[in-house]
C-alpha cells in the first residue's frame, strides 16, 4: 500500500479537482470563442484546467513529498458556528434584530468549551444587543428590523385602538 | 318633544358627525401614513439613480411627516429589489423606485419571478433623463449626418462603450443603430465612468452617455456632442440637436417614477400621487432634479401606468430586434 | 495662479469653525465604520447624502471626504486587531498586523498604521496641489491593454504574498480567480455560475467571502485549539513603537508611499493593487523579508501609508475630469451635482474655494484622525485581551450585521456561512486566505480589460505589447515572476530537508 506522505497536499489537491470539475461542469454551456475574441467560457474553462491540473499536482506530490497530516476536525465546532450563522441569517427578517443576534450568541457560544453561562454573560449578551441596536439601527440608519415580520402579523391581528 | 330633549338630540347627532368627518378611519382609510415608509431603491448605494430615490424620499417624508428610510437592494440588474419591492405588502409603507431597467427587465429576463406591470401600482412619474451622443474630439465626423455617414461606409469600425449589457444606455444605442442603419462596435463596461474615462482618455471613439455626467466634458471641449436622446433640445445644451431631428421618431430617454405592490389601496395612491406631484412642482425640487440631469414630469397614476405599459411594449421591441440576452 | 496663494486660500476655507467640525464628524464617523467590518463608506455616505442638501458645497465635501479616509484608518484597525479586513486595502495589513497582535504588539501595529498613513496622506495631499491636472493626463493614458498588464504584474505579485508552498498559493489564486467570475459578464451580459439566482448574478461581494473566510472560518479554527492554547491575547508589550521600529518603518512608508500614489490615480483598480503591491514589493526588498507573515513592521508601514497614498490620490480623476475612480467617488460627484457643481476640467478654475479647500481639508482630516486615532490604541489593545469567549461572539455578530448590511438580504449571510466553512477547510490545509482574496478581486477585472482590449484591437493580442506602457508592465511582471520562482525553489527545498 502506498504511503500518503503529505496527508494535506492530498487532500488539498482532490479539492482542487473537485472545484476544477464544478466550474468545468457548470460551465460546459459558455462559448469559448477564440483566442482572439473571447467567449464568456473562456476565462473560466481555462481557469478550471490549470486548477485541475495544479490538484493532480498536489495529488502526486502527496505521495511523493513529505507533509504534514491534518489533524483533527472541529466538527462540532464547525456546525455550531455555521448553525448559528444561518440562524441569524433566517431569523434576522423574520424575527429581527433582537432575536437574530442573541441566537447568534448562544449558538456560538456552545461551540466553546470555555462559555459560562452565569448573570455576567447575560449581561454581556443584553449590552451587545443593545448597542448594536443603538449604533446601527439608530445611529447608522442600517434598515434593519428590529423586530421582524412575525411581529407584523401580530400587530394586524390585533385590536385596533 | 321637549325643546331640551330636542338640542340634546341635536348636539348629539352633530357630536356624531364631527366625530365622523374627523376620523378618516370610519371613512374607510386607516391613518396614512403612521409609521415610517420603506423606499426600495434596486440599486447600489451611490449611484445617480440611488440619489434619485433619496432625494424623493426625503421630500416626501418632509411633506407627509412621517421619515421615508431609503433601503438599497441591489442586484440582478434592479430585478432583486424589484421582486422585494412587490412581494411585500400592500399597505403603503413599501414602495419602489422604478425606471427604465423594469420596461426593459421584463423582455431582457424572460425567467423572472414576477411581472413588473402585473404587480405593481402605478403611482406617478418623477422625471426624464435624456442620454447623449458624444465622440472624442479626434473623431473626424463633427455632426451628427457625418458620423451616421461615416458609420454606415465603414460598419463596425467605430467603437461605442456602453455601461452595461441591457443598461437604457445600451438599449438607445440599439434603437439607433436600428434606425440610422449603422453598425457601431458596441463595448460594454461597468458604469458609466469607466465608459467616460475610456472615452476622454481616447481608447474608444463613442459613447451615449447621462447629459449629467457628460455636460462638464462638453462645455470644455473634452468631448464632443452629436446629438441628444430626447424629443427637444435640451435647455443646458441648446446647440445640440436632438436626434430625432436627424432620424425621425427616434426618442429615448430614460424614465423615473414610483410604484407600489399591486392591491394597495386607491386612496393610498391617490395621496401619494398627490404629494408627489406637489414635491416636483417645488422649486428647490426642480432646480435639484435639474441639476442630476432629470426633467420633472408629474402625471397622474393612470397615465403613469399607461406610460409604464408603452414603455415596456417599446424597449420589447428594441431588444428583440437587436437580440440583445441576458442569459 | 500662485501654489502658495492657493494653499493659502484652501487653508482659510478648511480652518473655518464649520469646516473643522465637519472634518472631525466625517473622520470620527469614516473610523467608526471603518472599524466595523462590512459597513462601508459608500453605504454611509449614501445614508447621509440627503443630510449634505442644506449645507454649503465645501462642508459637504469636506465631511463625506473625512468619512472616506477615515474608514481607511478604521479598516486597519480592526484587520490587525482581529484579522479582519473590511475592506480590499486592509487585507494585506491583516497579515503581519495581526502576527503583530498576537505577539502583544498591538499597539505598535497600530500606531505604525496611522504614522504611515499619515506620512502617505500627507505626501498626496502636495501631490495633488502641485501635480494633479498632469497626474490626470497620465491616468488617462492608461486603456484596457494597460490596465489589463497592470494586472497580471499585480497577480505576480501575489504569489509573493504566500509564505507556505507556492504550489498552493498558485491554487489558491486560481480558485479566487474563478470565485471572482461567477455572476454577469460584463462583456456579453451571460450569467455564469449563477444558478438563475439572481442574488449571484452580480456576482459574490467581496466583503461575504472575506468576513466568511478571514472571521468565521478563523473562529472555528481558533476554537478548535483552545484547549490546547490560550487563544486570548494575554500580553501587552507596550503602545508606542520603539527606536528600532522606528527606523523600520521608514523604507517602506516610502516605497509604499509612492507606489501608492501612482497606483491611486488609475481609476477602477489602481488603488486596490497598491496595498497587495507595496506588500509584495516590501517582501522582496526588505533586510527582513523572512519575517513577513510572522509579524514584520515592514509588512504594516508599506501597505498601509500605499493604500492611504492609493484612497487619496483618487480624488483626482474626480476633481478633474469628473470621473468617479470608486464607489465613494461616484457619490461625491453626486454630491456636487445636487449642489449645482458640475465635475469637471473646469472645477478648478471656476469652483477654486472648492477644490483648494477639500485639498487642504485632507491633509487636516488626515491630522486629526492621527489625533484621534493614537490615544484610541490604548483602548483597543485592552479590548482584545478580553476572554476569547466574550471575543469571539462579538466578531461574529459585527461579521454578520456587516454582511446583512450590505443589500437587506439573508442570502449574503448564508453565503458567508458558507464561505466560513471553506475557510476552515482551507486553513486546515494550510491554503492561504490572502492570495484567495486577490485573485477573487484581479480575476474579473483582467477579463474584462483583456477582452476589450481584443475587442479594440480587432482581435489582435499583439497590442499588448506593441503599446509602450502595456509592454513595459508584462515585461516587469516576466522579470518579477523569475524572481519569485527561482529562489523559492532552494527554500522549499530548504523547509523539507527541515522538516524531515
Amino acid at each position: 500500500m502506498i504511503k500518503i506522505r503529505a496527508e494535506k497536499d492530498l487532500w488539498a489537491g482532490l479539492l482542487y479537482v473537485l472545484l476544477a470539475a464544478a466550474f468545468l461542469w457548470f460551465g460546459r454551456d459558455l462559448k469559448m470563442g477564440a483566442a482572439s475574441r473571447m467567449g464568456p467560457g473562456y476565462f473560466p474553462l481555462t481557469l478550471s484546467w490549470i486548477l485541475g491540473a495544479f490538484g493532480v499536482i498536489s495529488i502526486v506530490r502527496s505521495f511523493v513529498a513529505d507533509g504534514s497530516a491534518i489533524g483533527r476536525i472541529a466538527w462540532k465546532q464547525l456546525a455550531l458556528i455555521t448553525a448559528a450563522v444561518m440562524a441569524f441569517g433566517f431569523l434576522i427578517d423574520t424575527a429581527g434584530l433582537m432575536f437574530a443576534l442573541p441566537a447568534l450568541v448562544i449558538i456560538s457560544a456552545l461551540a466553546s468549551q470555555q462559555s459560562v453561562y452565569d448573570l455576567k454573560s447575560l449581561l454581556v449578551l443584553v449590552g451587545l444587543t443593545v448597542f448594536c441596536i443603538i449604533v446601527f439601527v439608530k445611529g447608522l440608519g442600517v434598515p434593519m428590523p428590529i423586530l421582524g415580520s412575525w411581529f407584523e402579523h401580530a400587530a394586524v391581528v390585533a385590536p385596533q385602538r | 318633544m321637549t325643546q331640551f330633549n330636542r338640542r340634546k338630540v341635536l348636539a348629539a347627532l352633530s357630536f356624531i358627525a364631527t366625530a365622523a368627518a374627523g376620523r378618516p378611519g370610519l371613512a374607510g382609510t386607516p391613518d396614512y401614513p403612521s409609521k415610517p415608509v420603506k423606499l426600495i431603491s434596486p440599486y447600489a448605494p451611490g449611484g445617480a439613480t440611488d440619489i434619485i430615490a433619496r432625494l424623493i424620499g426625503q421630500r416626501l417624508g418632509e411633506q407627509l411627516k412621517v421619515p421615508f428610510i431609503t433601503e438599497n437592494r441591489a442586484g440582478g440588474g434592479a430585478n432583486i429589489g424589484t421582486e422585494a419591492a412587490l412581494r411585500s405588502p400592500a399597505d403603503g409603507y413599501t414602495l419602489l423606485l422604478a425606471s427604465t431597467a423594469n420596461a426593459a427587465n421584463a423582455t431582457l429576463y424572460p425567467k423572472l419571478r414576477f411581472n413588473f406591470l402585473a404587480d405593481s401600482t402605478p403611482i406617478g412619474s418623477i422625471g426624464l433623463v435624456p442620454n447623449i451622443l458624444v465622440v472624442h474630439p479626434d473623431v473626424p465626423a463633427k455632426t451628427l449626418p457625418e458620423f451616421i455617414e461615416q458609420a454606415r461606409k465603414n460598419p463596425g469600425a467605430t467603437s461605442m462603450g456602453l455601461p452595461g449589457n441591457g443598461s437604457p444606455q445600451h438599449l438607445a444605442a440599439a434603437l439607433f443603430s436600428q434606425m440610422s442603419k449603422t453598425d457601431c462596435l458596441f463595448v460594454q463596461y461597468q458604469g458609466g465612468g469607466p465608459v467616460l474615462k475610456d472615452l476622454i482618455g481616447g481608447h474608444i471613439q463613442a459613447g451615449f452617455a447621462s447629459s449629467v455626467s457628460s455636460t462638464a466634458s462638453i462645455k470644455s471641449g473634452t468631448l464632443r456632442a452629436l446629438g441628444v436622446t430626447s424629443a427637444n433640445r435640451l435647455p443646458t445644451l441648446p446647440d445640440i440637436p436632438a436626434i430625432g431631428e436627424h432620424i425621425g421618431g427616434y426618442e429615448a430617454t430614460n424614465f423615473y417614477g414610483l410604484v407600489a405592490p399591486k392591491g394597495t389601496a386607491e386612496t393610498i395612491v391617490a395621496r401619494l400621487s398627490r404629494e408627489l406631484n406637489a414635491a416636483l412642482g417645488e422649486t428647490d425640487a426642480i432646480s435639484k432634479l435639474d441639476a442630476l440631469g432629470i426633467s420633472p414630469v408629474a402625471m397622474s397614476s393612470s397615465a403613469f401606468g399607461t406610460f409604464l405599459a408603452s414603455e415596456t411594449k417599446k424597449w420589447g421591441e428594441v431588444i428583440k430586434a437587436a437580440d440583445i440576452r441576458m442569459e | 495662479m500662485d501654489i502658495f496663494a492657493n494653499l493659502l486660500l484652501g487653508l482659510q476655507i478648511s480652518m473655518t469653525p464649520v469646516n473643522l467640525l465637519y472634518a472631525l464628524i466625517g473622520c470620527f464617523l469614516g473610523t467608526a465604520i471603518g472599524v466595523l467590518p462590512g459597513l462601508g463608506p459608500a453605504a454611509t455616505i449614501a445614508m447621509l447624502l440627503p443630510a449634505t442638501f442644506a449645507m454649503p458645497p465645501v462642508t459637504a465635501l469636506i465631511m463625506l471626504a473625512g468619512i472616506f479616509y477615515g474608514a481607511q484608518y478604521g479598516g486597519s484597525t480592526t484587520a490587525i486587531l482581529v484579522n479582519l479586513p473590511g475592506e480590499t486595502s486592509s487585507v494585506v495589513t491583516a497579515l503581519d498586523g495581526h502576527q503583530m497582535a498576537r505577539q502583544g504588539k498591538a499597539g505598535r501595529a497600530l500606531a505604525t498604521a496611522a504614522l504611515a498613513s499619515f506620512f502617505a496622506g500627507t505626501v498626496c495631499t502636495l501631490l495633488i496641489a502641485l501635480f494633479a491636472p498632469p497626474l490626470a493626463e497620465v491616468a488617462l493614458k492608461f486603456g484596457p491593454a494597460e490596465y489589463f498588464s497592470l494586472m497580471v504584474l499585480g497577480l505576480i505579485a501575489s504569489i509573493v504574498l504566500a509564505h507556505g508552498s507556492i504550489l498552493h498559493a498558485l491554487g489558491m489564486i486560481v480558485l479566487g480567480l474563478l470565485l471572482g467570475l461567477i455572476g454577469t459578464d460584463v462583456n456579453s451580459g451571460l450569467q455564469r455560475y449563477t444558478f438563475d439566482l439572481p442574488e449571484l448574478s452580480d456576482g459574490i461581494g467581496f466583503v461575504i467571502v472575506a468576513m466568511g473566510m478571514f472571521g468565521v472560518g478563523e473562529i472555528v479554527a481558533n476554537l478548535q485549539q483552545e484547549a490546547s492554547r490560550d487563544v486570548s491575547i494575554n500580553e501587552v508589550k507596550g503602545l508606542w513603537p520603539t527606536k528600532e521600529d522606528f527606523r523600520r518603518m521608514i523604507a517602506p512608508t516610502l516605497r509604499g508611499t509612492a507606489l501608492g500614489s501612482i497606483l491611486g490615480i488609475l481609476p477602477g483598480g489602481g488603488a486596490a493593487l497598491a496595498s497587495f503591491g507595496a506588500y509584495a514589493l516590501e517582501k522582496k526588498v526588505s533586510r527582513n523579508r523572512h519575517e513577513f507573515g510572522k509579524g514584520a513592521i515592514e509588512g504594516v508601514a508599506a501597505p498601509e501609508s500605499a493604500n492611504n497614498a492609493g484612497a487619496q490620490m483618487s480624488f483626482i480623476p474626480m476633481l478633474t475630469l469628473g470621473i468617479p475612480a470608486n464607489p465613494v467617488m461616484a457619490l461625491m460627484i453626486g454630491a456636487m451635482i445636487i449642489q449645482g457643481i458640475q465635475p469637471g476640467p473646469s472645477v478648478m478654475t471656476e469652483q477654486p474655494t472648492l477644490f483648494w479647500g477639500l485639498i487642504v481639508s485632507m491633509w487636516i482630516g488626515n491630522l486629526m484622525l492621527l489625533v484621534l486615532n493614537l490615544p484610541l490604541i490604548g483602548m483597543w489593545v485592552k479590548m482584545i485581551t478580553i476572554p476569547y469567549r466574550y471575543l469571539f461572539p462579538m466578531i461574529i455578530v459585527f461579521c454578520a450585521i456587516g454582511v446583512f448590511s450590505l443589500n437587506n438580504a439573508h442570502f449574503d449571510v448564508y453565503l458567508m456561512a458558507l464561505f466560513g466553512v471553506i475557510g476552515y477547510v482551507f486553513k486546515k490545509l494550510d491554503c492561504e486566505p490572502a492570495p484567495l482574496l486577490l485573485g477573487f478581486i484581479l480575476g474579473p477585472m483582467m477579463e474584462e480589460f483583456l477582452r476589450r482590449a481584443l475587442l479594440l484591437s480587432k482581435g489582435d493580442p499583439l497590442v499588448l505589447l506593441t503599446r509602450p506602457i502595456s509592454a513595459g508592465m508584462l515585461a516587469l511582471a516576466l522579470i518579477l515572476l523569475a524572481l519569485v520562482l527561482l529562489p523559492s525553489f532552494s527554500v522549499t527545498r530548504e523547509e523539507a530537508f527541515q522538516e524531515e
